[in-house]
């Protein structure tokens, strides 16, 4: 009879706050659309790892298919470099070519996860861990996800859930930031945009020249930055429409999937409940807010040097969330004053923020490990 | 120089070493995008011809 209720008699009060966990996940991705694509997954991913006996994971020494994917998937750090090709088939960097000074941004907004880094430190994370918190910064999850699963595996459910969440709360996250460093004549500037030709050539040269130099200067950055620019090569080289767009939906839909119930997966009770976890989950947003102060301060820093102002705000899309960030802050600025219009540069700073990110990832994953014990 | 101060923070606390991660890191983001700012340019002009 005992082994009949198996089921009822395992479950411990971790499994039951494991499944409100879960099912959070799942209400924040149906009803406030944060993330659906992956928060859900990754939602029902966490309930189905803490169901009794955890069968879906690992039973009787026998791998579930959770396992199996975890092992194949992100162990082997597949999943993420995949998402990077799909990404990549999707980024269009002509505004950053038409505007390249906004690539400073793009380096500017990474102080995020440098001073988070710093901060976890400070409160008692080594320094993989804390490098491993830092990335949560790079607003960018494949990133967070890749760097996690090098340095931090055991916390790979708490920093990919804090990386994706805040990710979708760009727009409650931002503008308080903003507003705080600025004042609104500086949120009203008004920037001058030109529209120039930009050669098929460059776009097609790009991705190539970025993907030697990545290689030759930061080597342990070549599966990010190659991924990345082999998928942004297949769209620009014109000849593969149909690889372009597999990458685009048929790839980056399977791979999303696989990769959200599988991070899911990591979030057992036993790991997933410790207090590092709300920690990792609070500096994340610190991560956040570093980061926006970051590309502000650092757009306020260059206007003391320029004649032709920039609006400060275009610093806070130096972060990899693209379109959300330059979406906002050509918002914001539109409040302050309807004429102001300055998407096209946040456009540009925002492209720029998905370069900036993997090359900061690139940087923590070269430079940890030389100090790390 | 560079060699002297890695072996000196390895050697470090831990503070140290993320102090490191953060000043290195932060110059070496903008160094590698400084890069591609003057690849950008030179590109875009030798395309163009």
């Amino acid at each position: 009879m005992q082994d009949l209720l198996i089921g009822f008699s395992s479950v411990t009060w971790q499994d039951a706050v494991m499944y409100a966990v879960g099912l959070a996940l799942i209400w924040l991705a149906i009803k406030k659309q944060y993330e659906p694509m992956l928060l859900l997954p990754i939602g029902f991913g966490a309930i189905l790892v803490n169901l009794p006996l955890a069968v879906v994971y690992e039973h009787e020494g026998t791998p579930g298919f959770l396992k199996i994917l975890l092992d194949a998937g992100i162990t082997t750090e597949l999943f993420p470099l995949l998402i990077f090709v799909a990404i990549g088939a999707m980024c269009d960097f002509k505004p950053l070519f038409k505007m390249p000074v906004m690539i400073f941004f793009g380096a500017a907004a990474q102080f995020g996860i440098f001073a988070t880094l710093l901060a976890a430190v400070a409160l008692g994370f080594d320094l993989k861990t804390a490098a491993s918190i830092g990335i949560i910064g790079a607003a960018d999850g494949p990133t967070a996800i890749y760097v996690a699963s090098k340095f931090a595996k055991d916390f790979l459910g708490p920093i990919s859930v804090a990386a994706y969440s805040y990710m979708s709360l760009v727009p409650l996250i931002q503008p308080p930031v903003i507003r705080a460093l600025t004042t609104r004549h500086e949120r009203a500037i008004k920037m001058e945009y030109r529209e120039i030709q930009i050669p098929k050539s460059l776009m097609v040269v790009f991705p190539i020249v970025v993907t030697f130099a990545a290689g030759f200067v930061a080597p342990i950055s070549v599966p990010l930055v190659g991924t990345l620019m082999f998928g942004n090569l297949i769209r620009e080289s014109g000849v593969l429409e149909r690889l372009s767009k597999a990458a685009q939906n048929e790839l980056a839909n399977i791979v999303t999937l696989l990769l959200g119930i599988t991070i899911g997966s990591t979030m057992r009770s036993q790991a997933f409940l410790q207090p590092a976890t709300i920690l990792i989950i609070l500096m994340g947003l610190v991560a956040f807010v570093f980061d926006t102060a970051g590309g502000v301060l650092f757009a306020k820093l260059l206007n003391l040097f320029l004649k032709r102002k920039i609006n400060p705000m275009i610093g806070a899309c130096g972060i990899s969330a693209f379109p959300m960030s330059a979406r906002v802050i050509h918002k914001m600025a539109q409040e302050e004053d309807p004429f102001t219009f300055i998407l096209m540069q946040a456009v540009g700073a925002n492209v720029s923020g998905q370069v900036g990110s993997i090359i900061a990832g690139g940087m923590v994953l070269a430079l940890v490990p030389l100090l790390a014990k | 120089m560079f060699e002297q101060l890695l072996a000196r923070v390895q050697n470090g606390t831990e503070m140290q070493k993320a102090l490191f991660v953060m000043v290195v890191g932060v110059l070496g983001v903008f160094l590698v995008l400084a890069f591609f700012y003057g690849m950008i340019h030179v590109l875009r002009k030798v395309l163009k011809k």
